[in-house]
Parts: C-alpha cells; structure tokens; sequence
C-alpha cells in the first residue's frame, strides 16, 4: 500500500487533489495530483508551497495507519490463514495453499485487489515464489520507458527480476549506499557479484540474509499474525455523517473484516449489530443498535452486505454519525457447502432463508407471513397469520377444516339497509346460511353471529352475517374469491 | 427421367399445402403459437383449450383483469395453486384483503408453503415480487396492484422471463385497455355459479367469445328466484330481537 499513510486520513474513493503528508517536515507521501504539481517525498514545507501552493498538507497519523493496515489484514485473511505484517506499510500473505481453490494466481490476484481497494486503499500487488522476492517487487516503482513486471511464479524470472532491481529497495542496502554507489554498485545484481567474505566484512550480516532470503537460498520464517478470538470493529467516520446511506462505506469495510474473520475460523455468523455512534462528551447520545439476525449462519460477504444496505436504507438517523462499531452477537460452525451431484429444482432451503431475510430487512418482520394453525372458530382468531421469523416450525395437523371465503376484511362493515335487505352496491340475496358462531366468552372478543351467504347483482358472492349480541345488525365480512 | 419429374410437378401444390403445418418456424394466424416454456395445466378444460400450451405459462407475466376482488378470481388458481403448493411456495404480494388460511386448507392448498407479502406501498411489494422473482425459490406469486406503470410491468416481465416460476399479476379491469407486455391477458367478470372470462391477449388468434368457467366451491342458489322471495331478513331481525344478552351465551 504504497499510499497508506495519506489513505488512513482520506480513502482512495474521496474527490482527488493535490495532498501532501508530512512527518517531521518532510514530505512522507504525495498524492498523484500533487506529484505531477512537482511534489516530491522528502521536501519540505516550504518547498511544497512555492511549487504547489494548492497542496494541501496533513499531518501523519500513525494510529490510523496501524489500524486501516489491521483492517486490511483481518479482510485477507478471507484468502489465507498466513498473514504478516511486513515493513513499509506492506501486507505479506502465504497463498500456496489457497491458489487451487481462488481459481489461480491471477484470479486470486484479482480478488485481492478489488477488496482492498473496496476498503478504500490503493494497493500495488507483487507476487514471487520468495516472500522477501514478492515484497521488494511489490515496493518497485514504475521506471520510465520499462515494461513493470511485479508478479512472477517462477524462480528463474525471479531472479531476473531481482538482479535489475537497485540496492536502495533494500532497506539494509541503505546503510552502506554511499559505499555501494562508490564502488560503482546500481542493483541487486551488482551486489551478488561482489565476494561474499568481502562483502561480509564490510558491510553487515542482515544484508546477505535478506538477499538470500529474497532469492530463496535460506529459508524464511514468519510469525503469522495471531486471529482474535471475538471480533468488534470499529472505525471512525471521516466526517459526521447525516445520511444512513453514507455509511455504507464504512459498512463495507467493516463487513469485510468480518467476512475475512469468519473464514479464517471457520465459523458463520447468525446474529450481529452494528452501532451507529453520536456525538460523546457533554450532551452524549447514545448509540443507535442496528440489530441484523439471520435464519441461517452465512459468511457470505455480498448476501451481508445486502441485509445491512436495506436496513441502513430504512434507517432515519437522531444524530450525525462520527463513528461504527460492528460486534458479532452469535457464531456457529461454518457448514460445508451440500454434497448432491445434481441442484435441487426451485433452489435450495438456504436460498429460500436467504430471500426471506433480504424481505424482512426492507419490509419488515410484521410484513412477511405465514399462516399459524389456531383452533377456533371465530374466524378473526382462526385466520392469524404470524411472521415467518416468529414461526416454530409446527406440525400442520389437520383439524376442522370449514368451507370459507378466500378473503377477509380486516374489520367488517357495516352494511346499509334497504326494504329490509342488506345493501352493499346492489340489494344482497342470501343464497345460504346460517352458520352460527357462539363462541369467545373465555375472553374479551365475545362473538355471537349468524353468517349467511349472500350474492349481489353482479352474482359475486359476500360472506355476511347478522350481530347478535348487539344490536341486530348486517355486517360483510368476507368475499369470495 | 422426364416422367419423373412430370410426376413430382403434378404433385407438387398439394404436397406444398400438406407440408406447411408441418414446419416448425412457419406460422399461421390462425393458429396457436408453440409455447417453448413449461406450462401448468389450469384444470379447466375450456380454459387450457383456448391457451397455448394449454395451460399457465411458466416464466412470464400472466395479467387477470378483475372487474372487482372478490369474483372468484382464486377459485380459478385452485387447481394449479394446489397443484405448486405441494412442492414448492406460493407467495401473495399485497393482497386487497385478509387471505383466509382455512379456505386454503379446505381447497388443499398446503399453507405451510404460503407466504403472505404485505407491504406499505406499491414500490415495496413490486421490489418484492422481483427479488422472489430473482431467487427463483418461490413456485407462484401472486401480485395485487391497481396502478402499474408500464416500466414496471416490463421488468416484471423480464425478471418472470429469467426464472421458474409462475407470476400472476391481478389488476383492476379498467386496465384493459392499456398495452402490457404480459404474454397472457384475460378479463375476468362475475358469474352466477362460476366466473365469465375473456381473454384479452394470447399468443394466437383473437379470441372473440366469453367463457363461462362453473366453480364448483362458488356458493351458488340454484334457483335464485325462490331465494328473492324469502323473506329472511325479517325473520332473522325478529329472532335476533327477542334474544337477550344474557340469555344468548348460556
């Protein structure tokens, strides 16, 4: 991440300019629009402003380097356990393992980029069979007039590469730069020429191991980072935010670092929040919880991704947000993916949860239903429906089973009277009936009714019937359909 | 050699007039086009008659215009609702009223793959039906709406094309005359004792005249006059006057 200590304070999505970040007076890193303005790493204040006047100077904030560069690992390790932290804000990961299952080096190349750049970083991707090899590669800038090749598989072109390569890449090599240049030494290649005693003796042993170790003659050693055994992200918004929308930026980043969690142990996540931050100190608010549960433990970036949109999508902010937590509530084991050789017709239960959760999470829970079996026979009790997350997966025993209309009114009306007949648009007829319902005294809904079918002059047919417990009186209640 | 193409010449008109049905890719007004998805036979044999396919079309937007909710316009999905249910989910987007769980369950209808959709407003239930649409889990979905843009009925369409399931749209009967994209479009009026539909549009000749589909579950008098002439109303008042509160829950 060649551009990390500028894209801790602003991400590479934010309105381009020309950005400067100093550390102890010296330029750190540029921005591009700055660097074509004739900003260059190592000038100072000053002379940033009489090059560039525009430019725009921020200070360096290493808190917020060393988390975004945590933020980038926790989200690599989706695509390997073995995941270090290697010097110059640079990410080192072990992928021998995981080339067979990413679909290739270059498939997985792709995957990698595209999610630390969906984390808001610039990322420039070396590869090599060596992992010093693929470091100083990934640190090579872009020569003028040169074909840039950072990504080799095999050793030979490794070494072709590496031999071009100059000495200043290598930190070590730096010490001795002037005595390097003195005797006439420009690159890697150079320096492996030299007598190995020799060089021994005058310069120092890290810089032999570390050539060694990037043209693969000693082995490495790494001591990979160690996974956190409960997750809770947290990141700072770069201004407050008003709009629930805005904050899908930081959802994403946050929901990748789960995503690259989940995966490196293994396990799925049923149920988890996201809290929306306000303001803290003297007039503190408290947070808004974001509560997302699942019907069925996913790891699935794109399918979490869309649960969170539509409920942020929902959402009406109190406050502005300045920052976001995302805590996991409830983990279960990863399943494998299903065995059958052939896919199920209509798709799988999984798909069909997946659905039901993406529908609640716009329409809500009360919005989405399903029929619950209730024995009675007052057919406001009878025909409850509840919602499909609330549902106990019943047995649906068959109990009564009356002929009914297919709709109901969610309240009756009350119909006018004319000559002596119920009116509802033409005088009703009453085809047949009546089906006395006497029932509810053991609570407050006591209902005592006659239903009749009646049809109007259309012949469609009505479901109506007369109060008794009140004063006479014809109410419609059903239609059928 | 001669004569034997003096034969074929001879025959040839005939065997041109012959032939034509034969084709696949002609075509003639008058007669019914193939359907190349799946259909779902409807269980009234008048209905599949006048369909191609003979049947519901799977993968596309099937329009009934209703004159009013409540006309029987369920009774007709019975047989092919039972039919789904049995395997597969039956959703309801936005519904005019209540449905009734009991009358599903007295059809045959398996209510545990029913699914009520009930949204607050019409972007809500149309971004529903076309996220069903899209997961391609639901066997039937069943969309209530009253004022549908044309936009919005061709990506109804264009998500039905791209899956399996069947998608019946119910919309107010005053719609008929609007274009759609719908494949299938049939009116549907009231009946006694049954349900009077028109098909609006098919893929095949226009279809002139009304059909009288009976349903059998269609709570019809059999002599309607009788009935007029009963004065039940009265009776019932009466009967309901003498009770008294107290008396009526012992």
């Amino acid at each position: 991440m060649p551009l990390l200590a500028l894209e801790a304070i602003r991400p590479c999505w934010s309105e381009p300019g020309c950005y400067a970040v100093l550390q102890q007076g010296q330029v750190l890193v540029a921005s591009h629009e700055a660097i074509r303005c004739g900003v260059r790493c190592g000038m100072r204040t000053g002379g940033v402003s009489a090059i560039a006047p525009a430019t725009v100077m921020l200070d360096r904030n290493i808190d917020k380097e060393s988390l975004a560069q945590d933020a980038i690992a926790m989200a690599l390790l989706q695509f390997t356990p073995e995941v270090v932290h290697a010097p110059d804000c640079c990410i080192v990961l072990d992928v021998s393992a995981s080339l067979t299952l990413f679909g290739g080096p270059h498939a997985l190349c792709r995957l990698i980029t595209t999610s630390v750049q969906r984390l808001g970083f610039t990322v420039q991707l070396g590869a090599a069979p060596t992992a010093t090899g693929a470091w100083l590669l990934a640190r090579r800038w872009r020569e003028k007039s040169r074909l840039l090749r950072r990504r080799t598989l095999t050793m030979k072109t490794l070494t072709r590469l590496l031999n071009r390569l100059p000495c200043n890449i290598l930190p070590e090599a730096l010490v001795h730069a002037e005595w390097l240049t003195g005797i006439g030494v420009d690159t890697l290649g150079d320096i492996r020429k030299l007598p190995r005693a020799g060089l021994l003796r005058r310069t120092d042993r890290h810089l032999l191991e570390q050539l060694d170790r990037a043209y693969g003659q000693i082995p490495e050693l790494f001591e990979w980072i160690s996974i956190p055994a409960t997750f809770s992200a947290r990141m700072e918004t770069f201004d407050r935010i008003e709009h629930a929308d805005a904050l899908m930026f930081g959802a994403t980043r946050l929901i990748l670092q789960l995503t690259g969690w989940l995966v490196s142990l293994h396990k799925a996540v049923n149920a988890f929040e996201l809290l929306l931050e306000h303001e803290r100190g003297r007039c503190a608010i408290a947070p808004t919880v974001i509560e997302i549960g699942l019907a069925e433990p996913a790891w699935h970036e794109p399918h979490l991704l869309r649960l969170l949109q539509e409920r942020l999508a929902r959402l009406e902010l109190i406050a502005p947000v300045i920052a976001i937590r995302l805590e996991v509530r409830k983990l279960t084991a990863m399943l494998p993916p299903t065995t059958s050789l052939f896919p199920e017709p209509g798709g799988t239960p999984a798909d069909w949860n997946r659905l039901l959760e993406l529908l609640i999470a716009r329409i809500g829970k009360d919005g989405v239903l399903t029929p619950a079996c209730v024995h009675d026979y007052r057919p406001e009790v009878c025909n409850s429906w509840v919602p499909v997350a609330d549902q106990i997966n019943k047995k649906n025993d068959d109990g009564l089973i009356v002929e009914r209309p297919f709709w109901i009114l969610a309240k009756p009306i009350a119909l006018l009277m004319r000559d002596e007949r119920p009116f509802y648009g033409s005088p009703l007829i009453l085809v047949r009936g009546p089906e006395r319902i006497e029932a509810g005294w053991w609570d407050a809904q006591t209902t005592a009714r006659d239903y009749f079918v009646a049809q109007d002059a259309n012949a469609s047919c009505y479901w109506i019937f007369l109060e008794r417990s009140r004063e006479p009186c014809w109410y419609l209640h059903g239609l059928y359909a | 050699m001669l004569s034997i193409q003096q034969h074929g010449g001879l025959t040839a008109q005939a065997a041109v007039s012959a032939a034509i049905p034969e084709f696949q890719g002609v075509w003639r007004a008058n007669q019914m086009a193939v359907c190349r998805t799946a259909t779902c036979s409807t269980g009234f044999d008048s209905i599949d008659a006048e369909l191609p396919g003979s049947g519901w079309p799977r993968s596309a937007l099937i329009e009934l215009l209703l004159q009013q909710s409540g006309i029987g316009e369920m009774q007709l999905l019975k047989p092919v609702l039972t039919r789904l249910s049995a395997t597969q989910k039956v959703v309801l987007v936005q519904p005019p009223y209540l449905p009734q769980a009991m009358a599903c369950k007295s059809w045959g209808i398996h209510t545990e793959n029913l699914l009520w959709i009930k949204t607050a407003g019409a972007a809500d239930a149309l971004w529903a039906t076309e996220q069903i649409l899209k997961n391609g889990c639901g066997g039937a979905v069943i969309l209530w709406q009253t004022n549908v843009r044309n936009e919005a009925l061709r990506r109804l369409h264009l998500a039905a094309q791209a899956t399996d399931t069947w998608l019946w749209l119910m919309r107010p009967l005053a719609a008929r005359m609007d274009s759609s994209p719908a494949q299938l479009r049939i009116a549907l009026r009231p009946a006694a004792g049954g349900i009077s539909l028109k098909i609006v549009k098919r893929r095949g000749p226009l279809s002139g005249q009304r059909l009288f589909i009976p349903l059998a579950t269609m709570p019809a008098s059999p002599h309607p006059s009788e009935q007029q002439n009963a004065p039940v109303v009265v009776r019932a008042r009466a009967v309901a006057g003498t009770r008294s509160d107290t008396s009526l829950l012992v």
